[in-house]
């Protein structure tokens, strides 16, 4: 079996690269007349060997530091390559002046195309491509146009429609109370009645004809069985008597005493009917009665 | 605000009244302007007489009063035969003159609307209202005093009250002023021979009955409340005692011993006599059922603004029964309260 020195000589020598005498030195202890006795090991074995170890390794970092070798190379395959991409900028964009490189070549013939390109206005109106976008962005904007024209005008006919029929239906209201419907006697009920035959009228549509109000169903005129148009007024008079009973209406007068006095039934046919009955009406109720069939009747 | 020009016109009227109806649904202005009638309210209810207006202009009658009149024929022995039937029972009418013709006058200044944040409607409609207040409380007035002109003789001179030959009421002392009175009172009832009493009172009683009315819950109160209310008793506490003062009286009344008339003149509509510078119409009061009121107006210049002018009268009066079973019993017994 070798023995260990011996191994470790060979390592020595191999791995660092020693001499025998240095692996020696470096394993065995050094006599008093500085021969090598191998007969007793270096006691500062461990100590000495590493900074040997240290000192190889820093040899050997000198011998491989390329990175200035690296760099100067670097610098002259940049200058060479710069070299050639100005020589066919110049070629290229006919530069003769070989004193302009790098960024000063760039500006020169930016600077030169740009001069030579410059257009007036009259020559971009005049370039295929702009009459082409300028004839697609006119029909964009007429076609744009046309479509909110129409749309505003759908909005207002939509809403004069609507204040038309809600004025409409107002007024339905107005000549159902004129009849006297026979009501529920709670308000809000009452209330919700009429707005629900109010709504009977939203079905249709309508069209002034002189003073009267013509009805349409259906972009037609409505007509009766016999032909004949049928007109608001008479559309809700048909169609309160199919949602309502009618209060009769009795003469008022004081228990015991003749007043010979007093509003009657009908719808008053002239103002000197209408201020009669009413001057006549002896309670506020029966002066509003008279008041709202009046209304009714002559509408402003 | 325009300033209306000409005339009072039907339609400027049609517009107040119109203005005054909107006005006296509001419960804040018809508090200004609603008249306490208790005693007119009390003798309408009450009333069963038929009044009728004599349009005559010629004669000094203003009404024809038909009085319901339950007495007549007499006992006799019953001899078993077949004959059925006595005298006829007839509905005594009179006619009568109205003596009471009120008026009350506002004018209203035309040119002051020109800056004025109310239209004349408005003001007119106010003028009335108000003369409508003062017209019908006055109407009560009278009434109170028409009622204590008509008091009778009690018959009843024992129990709880006690008969005043001098000022012909029955004196009850305050402290029998309570519930356990009314079993004088229905004694009283009978004996003068009302067929169908009830009570007009003044404050006596008002406070006793509300409490007595209000504790008819309890077990103590129910009693108290029954008595109270077994006779129809109404109320007026603006009218009988001031009118009456310093006395406080409770009239018992047989019902239809009393009927209230007035009469209006001029037709609803109106009329304008263009020589006299006048019109003249009629109006409801909103206070008294039934009665309605005169309006004669008319316009004059006065310094550099047009005057309007409103006079509101009416004619009317109370009337007693005069066909009651006794003569010497009117119908009408005066209860006053004496002591303190």
């Amino acid at each position: 079996m070798p023995k260990l020195d011996k191994v470790l000589l060979s390592f020595l020598q191999k791995a660092h690269r020693m001499t025998k005498e240095q692996a020696a030195e470096l394993l065995y202890k050094k006599s008093e007349d500085g021969t090598i006795n191998e007969e007793e090991f270096n006691e500062n074995f461990e100590a000495d060997l590493l900074k040997a170890d240290q000192e190889r390794v820093k040899t050997l970092q000198e011998k491989v530091d390329t990175s200035k070798k690296f760099d100067e190379g670097y610098n002259k395959a940049k200058k060479e390559t710069l070299e050639k991409f100005e020589k066919k900028l110049r070629k290229d964009f006919s530069v003769k002046d070989e004193k302009l490189n790098g960024t000063d070549l760039i500006k020169h013939i930016v600077n030169t195309k740009s001069e030579q390109s410059k257009l007036s206005a009259d020559d971009v109106k005049k370039h295929p491509l702009f009459l082409e976008l300028e004839a697609s962005k006119t029909e964009e904007i007429e076609k744009l146009a046309t479509e909110y024209d129409a749309k505003i005008e759908g909005l207002e006919t939509g809403y004069q429609k609507s204040q038309t029929l809600k004025d409409l239906k107002k007024r339905a209201i107005t000549l159902l109370d004129a009849k006297k419907p026979v009501l529920p006697k709670d308000a809000v009920a009452a209330s919700n009645q009429k707005e629900l035959f109010a709504n009977i009228f939203d079905a249709y549509e309508y069209q002034k004809d002189g003073e009267k109000t013509l009805v349409l169903e259906d972009g037609k005129r409505k007509e009766d069985a016999h032909g004949n148009p049928i007109y608001f007024e008479d559309l809700v008079d048909t169609t309160s008597s199919q949602y309502f009973e009618f209060q009769k209406q009795n003469k008022k007068g004081t228990p015991g005493e003749e007043s010979g006095q007093g509003g009657g039934n009908a719808v008053p046919k002239n103002e000197e009917e209408f201020n009669k009955a009413y001057f006549e009406a002896n309670t506020p109720e029966e002066r509003q009665e008279i008041q709202d069939g009046w209304d009714a009747a002559n509408p402003e | 605000m325009p300033v209306q020009t000409g005339d009072f016109s039907a339609s400027q009227l049609r517009t107040s009244i119109s203005r005054a109806d909107k006005m006296w649904s509001d419960d804040m202005m018809q508090a200004e302007f609603k008249a306490n009638t208790g005693v007119y309210d009390a003798v309408k209810a009450e009333q069963n007489a038929n009044v009728r207006i004599l349009e005559e202009p010629s004669k000094d009658r203003d009404v024809k009063i038909h009085w319901i009149n339950a007495c007549g024929g007499k006992v006799e022995d019953n001899d078993g035969l077949c004959e059925i039937g006595g005298d006829e029972l007839s509905s005594d009418s009179k006619e009568y003159g109205l003596k009471f013709d009120k008026k009350f006058s506002f004018n209203v200044d035309e040119y002051k609307f020109r800056t004025n944040d109310y239209s004349m409607e408005e003001v007119v409609a106010k003028g009335f209202m108000r003369a409508d207040k003062m017209l019908s409380e006055q109407i009560c007035k009278s009434m109170v005093a028409r009622i204590e002109s008509f008091k009778g003789t009690n018959v009843v001179n024992d129990g709880t009250g006690s008969v005043n030959t001098v000022s012909g009421n029955t004196d009850i002392q305050a402290a029998d002023w309570n519930e356990r009175l009314f079993a004088y009172l229905h004694r009283v009832a009978i004996q003068n021979e009302f067929s169908n009493g009830f009570l007009l009172s003044g404050t006596n009683m008002y406070e006793d009955r509300f409490l007595a009315l209000s504790n008819v819950g309890n077990g103590e109160g129910k009693g108290a409340a029954k008595l109270y209310q077994s006779m129809r008793t109404y109320f007026d506490l603006f009218n009988i005692d001031p009118q009456l003062s310093p006395e406080l009286k409770t009239y018992l009344i047989n019902r239809g011993s009393l009927a209230f008339a007035s009469k209006s003149i001029y037709g609803a509509v109106p009329k304008t006599y263009i020589g006299a510078g006048h019109q003249h119409y009629s109006i409801a009061s909103r206070n008294l059922a039934g009665v309605r009121f005169d309006v004669k107006y008319t316009n004059a210049c006065k310094e550099k603004t047009m005057m309007h002018k409103f006079t509101v009268n009416v004619k009317y009066d109370l009337f007693l029964n005069y066909t009651g079973c006794n003569e010497e019993r009117t119908g009408v017994i005066a209860l006053n309260k004496v002591g303190s």
